[in-house]
């Protein structure tokens, strides 16, 4: 009863003194119920049968995402409690001093343990059940689902979940602390605070030639990436992330010394009010915490990296899709051969009463290559084979069949004439130059001048990609004797037609039939099908996105926090003195503001640094897609760590603040 | 001679109505410029209370105190902060130095804090520490030094900015009698060469017996005081136990 009076006392004066402690774990139980509660939020959606396959198979990623997740909310937590305890010795002392057994501190600290555990999880639940009708409205956003009338939603799943993990969080937190007490001797948690930190004073010509190595790992580094980019995993892929860690790692060892070094060449600059005490006072700590440092910077890079992706995927995805997919659906035939498509379907499957209207082309291939169309860039690019394959070419009657059911007025060619298409926002670089010089070009021997005077943006068919990538428009007459390389019927529905068993229909006939040599086509593109795709593969990524970057934002942030307060009580007494020996206020402030804002944006400047070169890197893997403007996400990722990180180091200021300035 | 300090009839009351104790009752004095005077008493008897309302830390209940005909009762808070930095230095017990900076930082961030011209701090700093005989130990850091030395760069942080008065509180407290010995003839030549004004709180007799006029207290008020005139230390020392002696029985930690 003793002994559950005192843990509970101490509960309270902790919970005083670390609120941000005890907010960071209520916040990682909010997060964790609230990616876990996703399959119960589909409750408030009008969801189709795919729909609800797609999100089910989300939450169960997210499920497998949350081991993870838990593993770091673990070393979070257990980093964060020997924090605490370490900040307790004197107090521990005192138990002991008075007599209490190691047991009996032990069984307090259990029980401190359960009680802070017991109520960050209440209240994180809480906080997360009324968190999660909010997410509702955004998962049925990125679903594209409509919502049903509102109801409370509680996920059963994800609150036993919740506990369970945690709880096993807590239980390593106990044995920790178990581990902790029966190992300390009495002598020196008396003595703890008295135990003078031995300053590291490097050697500043050691921090010089540490700095200059950093500096040049991480170009190199940076250098490997680019040139190499993220898509090819090889050797230099991997000499880029050591290169990058060592680099890291050397920056935050030599960093404040160099400063140092830097700022004394500058008298005015290091005489000038507290200027020398701020930088001292960092320079004191950082060579104890480079390795968290470090720690802390990659983690706030794979968070940049996991946030913005996460957004930028999504918006590349849905951007592009509309433009991508014209038609309702597309049926191809690569077999070489002129086919009615539409009549092959029909006679396996009336499409009558279903089709509004259809289109039907050929693409042919010249004996010409792309080589003569490009301009000479391109080689340097990623498309450098397309050269090698033989130019596209369509009939001016099939492509005026396109326009026609696009809804766009046809285009007229003469004889001897040609018009360019291409949508491809790439290589419609390297296609500009004919149009802007008018050339003459060859097809199939037959000399034929410029007809349309600008390049076409024509969809030809539903792809994933931007799949036009140049096609020649010529009279029917050029096209003779040449080899077909595919046929495409594009329809559209008629209003009523239920696209979901219409894709059905057609799964079925394929897997039936597809080996059979008269079947019609080779495979469809079906609009409502992409959509469903794309949109089940932009919120995968963007929770999982979110997810992760949240979690480790959070954990970086909360240590640096937990870093500067248990800091506070001795940077206290350097406070003290100097307003002892005059110092105003204000200067006071002040300092201890630059102190703990240093502190804060050290680790983010680098990751920033880091995630610009490794985002530009990205970004060539995301141009394949379609470009995209990066800004959004970055915007949004932006607005994210503002809020946390800048919502941290408020309250880490006025903490300390509090400490600092408390007369006692 | 100017009169730097004058302090009339201040009185420092603790608690409340009920349960009041009277840390000071109706003490003046005055120091002149360039005077060495030591306040002596047992523990208990008021003078880190009365050093510390000198040294605008702590607040007066009532009467007034002077330094340089500015009184320091009625100012604010921040013209405080300004008057401490500018018109007084500080030597404590336990040397308050900060940990982070070395000896010569230590010593320059009291010049950084008055604004002194960066180009002439390297200099000033150079010269109060070859006073000092700390001209070697500038470089190293404050765990790196003996208590000795803390203590001296401690006092020339608190005389570099050439202060009005310098207040010490207990400034051999924490040291071995060499050091002790090495720290007040260090004060005994700043006093004479410098024209430094030094107002030390000691319960001390040898430490106080390097001053030129002491100030007994007992229980809150001025008990008595001692003028050194012509005597040599030695005979300033006897002349100082007697006091003591006559002080009380309760005083049996003099030396």
């Amino acid at each position: 009863m003793m002994l559950s009076k005192l843990a509970m006392g101490n509960v309270k004066k902790s919970f005083k003194d670390y609120t941000i402690y005890f907010l960071t774990l209520v916040f990682a139980v909010c997060i964790f119920y609230m990616f876990n509660s996703i399959e119960s939020q589909q409750e408030l959606m009008k969801v189709t049968s795919m729909e609800h396959d797609a999100m089910n198979f989300l939450s169960e990623v997210l499920s497998y995402m949350s081991v993870f997740v838990s593993v770091v909310l673990g070393f979070l937590i257990v980093y964060a409690n020997n924090f605490l305890i370490k900040r307790r010795k004197k107090e521990l002392g005192i138990y002991m001093t008075l007599g209490m057994e190691k047991r009996k501190i032990s069984t307090i600290l259990m029980m401190e343990t359960f009680f802070i555990g017991l109520f960050a999880l209440l209240i994180g639940l809480i906080a997360g059940v009324f968190s999660s009708q909010l997410m509702s409205i955004f998962t049925a956003k990125m679903f594209e689902v409509d919502m049903t009338d509102f109801k409370f939603i509680f996920s059963i799943k994800a609150t036993i979940k919740s506990l369970l993990y945690f709880g096993i969080i807590f239980s390593v937190v106990m044995v920790f602390n178990v581990i902790s007490v029966t190992r300390c001797k009495l002598i020196n948690l008396l003595y703890a605070e008295n135990k003078n930190e031995m300053l590291k004073t490097k050697n500043i010509k050691v921090s010089l030639i540490l700095f200059l190595l950093s500096v040049v790992s991480l170009l190199v580094s940076y250098y490997l990436i680019l040139t190499n980019g993220m898509i090819n995993i090889n050797i230099y892929f991997t000499l880029s992330l050591i290169f990058g860690l060592i680099g890291t790692f050397l920056f935050f060892m030599s960093l404040s010394g160099f400063l140092i070094k830097f700022a004394q060449r500058n008298k005015e600059f290091y005489f000038k009010n507290l200027n020398m005490f701020v930088l001292k006072q960092i320079n004191s700590k950082i060579n104890t915490t480079y390795i968290s440092m470090s720690v802390i910077c990659i983690a706030l890079l794979l968070s940049i990296g996991a946030l913005s992706s996460g957004m930028s995927l999504q918006n590349i995805l849905s951007k592009g899709l509309k433009e991508k997919t014209p038609y309702d659906n597309s049926f191809f035939n690569y077999k070489g051969v002129e086919k009615d498509i539409y009549k092959g379907i029909n006679k396996i499957y009336p499409l009558g009463d279903k089709v509004k209207n259809y289109e039907q082309h050929n693409i042919y291939l010249s004996n010409e290559k792309y080589d003569t169309l490009l301009s000479p860039e391109y080689k340097d690019s990623k498309y450098n084979n397309m050269g090698n394959s033989k130019i596209h070419l369509i009939s001016l009657t099939d492509y005026n069949e396109i326009l026609n059911i696009q809804g766009k007025k046809p285009i007229n060619l003469e004889k001897n004439e040609y018009a360019l298409t291409c949508n491809n926002k790439e290589i419609k670089k390297y296609l500009g130059h004919i149009i802007d010089e008018k050339k003459q070009i060859t097809i199939s021997n037959k000399k034929l001048n410029l007809g349309i005077n600008n390049l076409l943006d024509t969809v030809f068919e539903n792809s994933i990609v931007y799949s036009n990538m140049g096609t020649v428009v010529v009279n029917e007459e050029v096209l003779k004797g040449l080899d077909i390389r595919k046929s495409t019927l594009n329809i559209k529905y008629k209003d009523l037609v239920d696209k979901e068993k219409f894709d059905k229909d057609i799964k079925e006939i394929f897997y039936k039939r597809h080996k059979e040599i008269n079947m019609p086509f080779n495979y469809n593109v079906s609009k409502y099908q992409m959509y469903l795709e794309s949109v089940s593969t932009k919120t995968l990524v963007t929770f999982i996105g979110i997810y992760l970057g949240f979690v480790f934002l959070v954990a970086c942030v909360a240590i640096l926090a937990l870093q500067q307060l248990s800091q506070a009580a001795d940077n206290k007494k350097r406070y003290d003195l100097l307003k002892k020996i005059g110092v105003e206020k204000s200067m006071v402030n002040k300092a201890l503001f630059t102190q703990i804002i240093i502190y804060f944006l050290m680790p983010l400047g680098l990751a920033i640094i880091h995630s610009i070169v490794g985002l530009s890197a990205v970004n060539d893997i995301i141009k394949v897609f379609g470009k995209v403007d990066l800004w959004y996400s970055i915007l949004i990722t932006v607005g994210f760590f503002v809020v946390i990180y800048g919502g941290y180091f408020i309250a880490t200021y006025i903490g300390c603040k509090n400490i600092i300035l408390k007369s006692d | 001679m100017k009169n730097v300090l004058q302090v009339e009839n201040i009185e420092k009351y603790y608690g409340n109505k009920k349960y009041m104790t009277k840390a000071l009752n109706n003490v003046s004095f005055s120091v002149d410029s360039g005077e060495f005077v030591g306040i002596m008493g047992a523990s208990g008897s008021g003078k880190t209370t009365l050093l510390n309302c000198v040294s605008t830390i702590d607040t007066v209940t009532s009467g007034n105190i002077y330094i340089d005909e500015v009184d320091i009762t009625i100012s604010k808070s921040k013209e405080l902060s300004k008057f401490r930095r500018e018109q007084l230095g500080f030597i404590f017990q336990d040397y308050n130095l900060l940990d982070t900076l070395t000896a010569y930082e230590n010593i320059a961030i009291a010049l950084t804090m008055i604004k002194y011209p960066a180009k002439k701090i390297d200099k000033k700093v150079l010269s109060i520490a070859e006073k000092l005989e700390i001209t070697d130990v500038l470089k190293k850091y404050p765990y790196q030094m003996s208590g000795g030395q803390k203590q001296r760069v401690a006092s020339a942080r608190a005389m570099v900015t050439e202060p009005k008065l310098i207040l010490a509180d207990e400034p051999t407290g924490a040291l071995d009698s060499k050091s002790s010995r090495v720290l007040l003839e260090s004060f005994k030549k700043l006093n004479i060469e410098e024209k430094a004004t030094i107002l030390m709180v000691t319960h001390d007799a040898f430490t106080a017996s390097y001053s030129k006029r002491i100030l007994f207290l007992k229980d809150g008020e001025i008990f008595t005081e001692l003028i050194r005139g012509n005597d040599t230390r030695k005979e300033f020392f006897n002349r100082i136990i007697d006091v003591v002696t006559l002080l009380g029985g309760d005083n049996n930690d003099v030396i």
